[in-house]
C-alpha cells in the first residue's frame, strides 16, 4: 500500500514549521506518524504538503518547573516510558504508557501526535484529563492555552485552527507518594483501548481521601472526567461500598453520539450498554488500586 | 535549514522526490527516491534488502520491524525520507561474517519458526527487548512480542528460544568479563 503522493518539508525549528503551515494549502504536521501513515497508505487521508516535524529538536523535551511538569509535543512516547523523572514525579503516567501500541510503535509514537490525533480510545488524552492539562498551541499569529476540558471540538478533531501547531501540554504535578492506578479492557494485550480508566488519590493521613481525580476513556469522543464521583469521594473514609456507589455514577454519562456510529464508534467492538458496564467496572477497580497506593500498599502493575 | 529563505512558488512546486542517504547494516547509500516511499520498500525495492517483509503494512504484524539508532520500529510506519541520515538496522546486519548471531541460532535450534515469513520481525523485537533485559522472565518475553504475530508456531518455540539466547548471551558476555 502507498500513500497518494505529497510534497515533503522537514522544517528544522518550529518558527520555520509555523511559516509552512500558514502558507502552504492542505498541509499536515507529521508527528511520530504510528496512526497518520496508516491513514495515508490506506488513503483513508490524502495532503498536497507534510510537514515533518521529527527534526525539531525544541519540541522534544520534559521538564519539571515550579510544581509542573511539562512536556514538548514531540517527546516519544519510549522516552517518556524510560524517563527517570517521570517514575519519580507522573507514575500514572507510565501506567499508560505500558499499554499503549509496543516497544517499536512506542519509539516512534509521541504525546503531541497521539493528543492531535485524539482518538477516543487514546490513553494520553486520558492522562491529561486527569491532570486537568493545559495544551499550548501556536502560529505565526502567536501563542495559546487550552484547556485539556476544551481541546475536543469533535469526533478526533482537536480545537486547534489550520494554522496552529501543539507545542507543549502542561500539567500540574501530585504531591510526592499519591496514588494512582490506570487500567484498560482490550481484545488482546496492547489493543486498542475498548474502556479504560485512571484514577489519582492522595491519603490525608487521617484514613481519608484528600484529593482525588478520576476519568474514563471509551464512552465518548473525549475523556469523560467523573465529577460526581470525586465530589462523592472527597473527604471520606473509603470502603468497598464507597467505590462500587462512585463508580455507579458512570452511567449517567453521554456516551458517543449516534452520528459517529458510522465511521466505526461506538460499534466498532462492542455495545454502548458494554462500554457503560466497563466503564463502572474498570472505575471501580482503579479506585480500588489507587487508594492503595496513597496508602502505601504495593499493588502490582496490572497487565 | 533555510527554508525560510526560499520564495513560497518553490516550496509549493517542490519535487515529490529526494535524494535519501543512510547507513543500512554498516553500509552507507545515497538513493534518489519518491516521498512517499516507506521505509519497508525503500528496503526492499530500492536496496533489495529484500529480509525485511511486509504483512499488514500498517504496524499491526510486526513482520517489517527494522532497528533505527538502536531502537526498534515499523518500517511501514514511516517514511524513507524521514531515515534520511540515520542508521537502520536490518535482519542482513544481524549474522556477522557468515556465522548467525545467538539469537537466530538459538531459532534454528529451537524450530522458531516454519514458513519465517515473521521471523525478521521476531529476530529485530527481540534484539532490541534482550539488549535492554538480558535477564527476562518467560512472562516478559511474552510480553515483549505482542506486538509480532506468528501464524505457524503457537508462539511457544519463539519464546523457548529467546530465553535459550538470552542465556547465551548472558555466558557469552560473563565469558567475555
Amino acid at each position: 500500500m502507498t500513500s497518494a503522493p505529497f510534497s515533503y518539508h522537514d522544517p528544522a525549528s518550529i518558527p520555520e514549521a509555523l511559516r509552512l503551515l500558514e502558507k502552504l494549502e492542505d498541509a499536515k504536521p507529521l508527528a511520530g506518524g504510528q496512526s497518520l501513515v496508516p491513514y495515508l497508505v490506506f488513503r483513508m487521508q490524502r495532503h498536497r504538503h507534510l510537514i515533518d516535524l521529527n527534526n525539531i529538536p525544541e519540541l522534544s523535551y520534559c521538564a519539571t518547573e515550579g510544581g509542573l511538569l511539562r512536556i514538548g509535543a514531540m517527546t516519544r512516547q519510549r522516552t517518556l516510558l524510560e524517563s527517570k523523572l517521570i517514575i519519580d514525579v507522573c507514575p500514572i503516567l507510565q501506567d499508560a504508557l505500558h499499554l499503549i501500541g509496543h516497544q517499536a510503535t512506542r519509539t516512534r509514537g509521541t504525546i503531541g501526535g497521539s493528543l492531535c490525533n485524539m482518538d477516543p480510545s487514546a490513553e494520553l488524552f486520558g492522562v491529561a484529563a486527569l491532570h486537568n492539562a493545559t495544551l499550548r498551541v501556536r502560529s505565526s499569529r502567536g501563542e495559546r492555552e487550552i484547556e485539556v476540558k476544551d481541546w475536543a471540538e469533535t469526533f478526533m478533531k482537536p480545537s486547534m485552527v489550520k494554522d496552529e501547531m501543539l507545542c507543549d501540554v502542561t500539567w500540574k504535578l501530585w504531591p510526592e507518594g499519591h496514588g494512582h492506578a490506570f487500567q484498560e479492557f482490550s481484545k488482546r494485550h496492547h489493543d486498542y483501548a475498548i474502556v479504560a480508566s485512571g484514577a489519582l488519590m492522595t491519603h490525608d493521613g487521617d484514613g481519608k481521601i484528600g484529593q482525588v481525580s478520576l476519568m474514563v476513556i471509551g464512552l465518548s469522543i473525549k475523556p469523560t472526567r467523573l465529577t460526581e464521583a470525586e465530589e462523592m469521594l472527597n473527604g471520606k473514609a473509603p470502603t468497598a461500598e464507597l467505590f462500587a456507589k462512585a463508580a455507579k455514577t458512570v452511567r449517567e454519562h453521554e456516551l458517543f453520539p449516534d452520528e459517529f456510529a458510522d465511521q466505526g464508534y461506538p460499534r466498532r467492538f462492542v455495545s454502548s450498554q458494554f462500554r457503560r458496564h466497563l466503564g463502572e467496572v474498570y472505575a471501580r477497580r482503579v479506585m480500588e488500586a489507587a487508594w492503595q497506593r496513597a496508602v502505601g500498599q504495593k499493588t502490582g502493575r496490572p497487565d | 535549514m533555510a527554508t525560510t529563505e526560499i520564495p513560497l512558488s518553490k516550496i509549493e512546486n517542490r519535487e515529490t522526490t529526494r535524494v535519501v542517504t543512510l547507513t543500512v547494516n554498516g553500509v552507507r547509500h545515497s538513493v534518489e527516491t519518491t516521498t512517499r516511499t516507506t521505509l519497508a520498500d525503500f528496503l526492499r525495492e530500492e536496496l533489495r534488502l529484500t529480509g525485511t517483509h511486509i504483512g499488514c503494512a500498517h504496524g499491526v504484524c510486526g513482520a517489517c520491524t527494522v532497528m533505527m539508532d538502536g531502537q526498534s520500529i515499523r518500517s511501514c510506519l514511516m517514511f524513507s525520507v524521514q531515515a534520511h541520515g540515520h542508521d537502520i538496522l536490518t535482519v542482513e546486519g544481524l549474522s556477522k561474517e557468515g556465522e548467525l548471531s545467538p539469537l537466530q541460532a538459538c531459532f534454528r535450534a529451537h524450530h522458531a519458526l516454519q514458513c519465517g515469513y515473521c521471523t525478521p520481525g521476531f529476530l529485530i523485537t527481540l534484539t532490541d527487548f534482550l539488549s535492554h533485559n538480558p535477564d527476562p522472565t518467560e512472562e516478559e518475553v511474552r510480553q515483549a512480542l505482542t506486538g509480532n504475530l506468528c501464524r505457524c508456531t503457537g508462539y511457544t518455540n519463539i519464546i523457548e528460544a529467546a530465553l535459550d539466547a538470552a542465556k547465551r548471551m548472558r555466558t557469552n558476555s560473563e565469558a567475555a568479563a
